[in-house]
């Protein structure tokens, strides 16, 4: 299996890649207003509006580094039923890909109820890489928030059309 | 990377990443214990996390406002990815081969004919110390006005260098032209009497500035070129 390793902080962690669509460098975002802490705002994809989350604010309370190798990663992300939407995560040093077998990785130990995204975890030379269970990152409300109205959505996806170019 | 001891001159290096492939790795004094599993410094991890250290950098001005202005557009829907093909010409008809069936498009050298070949084989010729089978493509799709083989021979043309299934072919074109990006709406199906030919090397039509080519299929090709060349 291969898997997208990048860095939250100073510790990595790991996507399954079969989540991911495509990989895009760092774009400017527009902000969603009163939007809660860790939702970065929303980018255009191809002519539709798809909301953006910092992984680094959303878990730290630091929004990224602004660097080239801090990456926009699209990704398909499970809805209710058989929904899927799209997702930006902004991960920091998203530079490297492994492949890696599921039972390599093993369980952790510990269960934090406020992170149900973190799943087992691998150990290599440059020591432990955990793997982030995207279908859990987002909480209810968040969720409700970036799926559940696409009005809002659309309204900063018009906000963005009326942006001046350049 | 400008002198030694220094990584891209505004990201500071991490503590544990040194250049030591310039101190004792192979282009120093190779006295690295590491070289004995890694043979040389390119397979090394420590090598290329140093490779990617240069996008440790800050973003450039205008960087991000490039990419946003790039991926908002309206592109290739998710459901219709974006094929590629090379159009070429042979005598007066314009054809296609999707790109991935090309190993590379060659310049003219001399194509060697083999005596008692059949009519679609033009010869040998040699590209990078290999012998490779040219034939005539026109010759073998059947198209009107295709110089004999001598002429083909002669003539100044491209080489195109095909492999598919395991078969590598060279073919020589009037023109090559790049390969070009093309959507599932610009490809059309051929007229009947195209796909009805005998044999069919196409069943699909690709609309191309302002011209229609018409999208050869790799497959059909090569099963007819193993028909004529054993």
């Amino acid at each position: 299996m291969l898997f997208l390793v990048f860095q939250i902080g100073r510790n990595r962690y790991a996507l399954d890649s079969r989540r991911v669509v495509q990989v895009l460098p760092l774009l400017k975002l527009k902000c969603l207003p009163h939007a809660p802490k860790g939702v970065a705002g929303v980018f255009m994809y191809h002519g539709a509006p798809v909301p953006a989350v910092d992984l680094s604010e959303l878990t730290l309370g630091e929004p990224a580094a602004e660097l080239l190798s801090t990456r926009l990663i699209v990704l398909d992300y499970p809805g209710s039923g058989d929904q899927v939407h799209l997702l930006g995560l902004i991960a920091e040093k998203a530079t490297e890909v492994i492949r890696r077998e599921p039972r390599d990785f093993v369980d952790s130990g510990f269960n934090i109820k406020a992170a149900p995204y973190l799943g087992p975890v691998l150990v290599d030379s440059r020591g432990p890489i955990q793997w982030l269970r995207e279908q859990h990152l987002l909480s209810q409300s968040i969720q409700q928030l970036l799926f559940g109205s696409p009005a809002l959505l659309d309204s900063a996806a018009a906000a963005i059309q009326e942006l001046p170019s350049g | 990377m400008s002198e030694p001891g220094t990584f891209a001159a505004n990201a500071p290096a991490p503590d544990d990443l040194t250049d030591c492939w310039r101190t004792n790795g192979v282009y120093g004094t190779r006295t690295c214990p590491q070289l004995t599993d890694y043979v040389h410094c390119r397979n090394c991890p420590i090598h290329a996390r140093a490779g990617l250290e240069p996008l440790n950098r800050p973003v450039p001005a205008g960087y991000a406002e490039h990419w946003t202005d790039h991926f908002e557009k309206e592109a290739w829907s998710r459901r219709s990815r974006p094929s590629s093909a090379v159009p070429f010409r042979i005598a007066g008809e314009w054809l296609a081969l999707p790109t991935k069936c090309f190993l590379e498009i060659a310049e003219w050298r001399p194509i060697h004919s083999i005596p008692h070949a059949r009519q679609i084989v033009l010869g040998l010729a040699n590209v990078r110390g290999e012998l490779l089978i040219c034939i005539s493509l026109g010759h073998l799709l059947g198209l009107a006005d295709v110089p004999p083989r001598n002429l083909l021979r002669a003539k100044h043309a491209p080489l195109l260098v095909l492999s598919w299934a395991g078969r590598r072919v060279g073919f020589p074109a009037d023109e090559v032209q790049s390969p070009s990006r093309f959507s599932s709406e610009q490809v059309r199906p051929a007229p009947p009497a195209l796909a009805k030919a005998n044999p069919a090397f196409s069943e699909s039509m690709l609309q191309w500035r302002q011209r229609t080519l018409i999208l050869l299929d790799p497959d059909r090709l090569f099963l007819a070129l193993n028909r004529n060349l054993t």
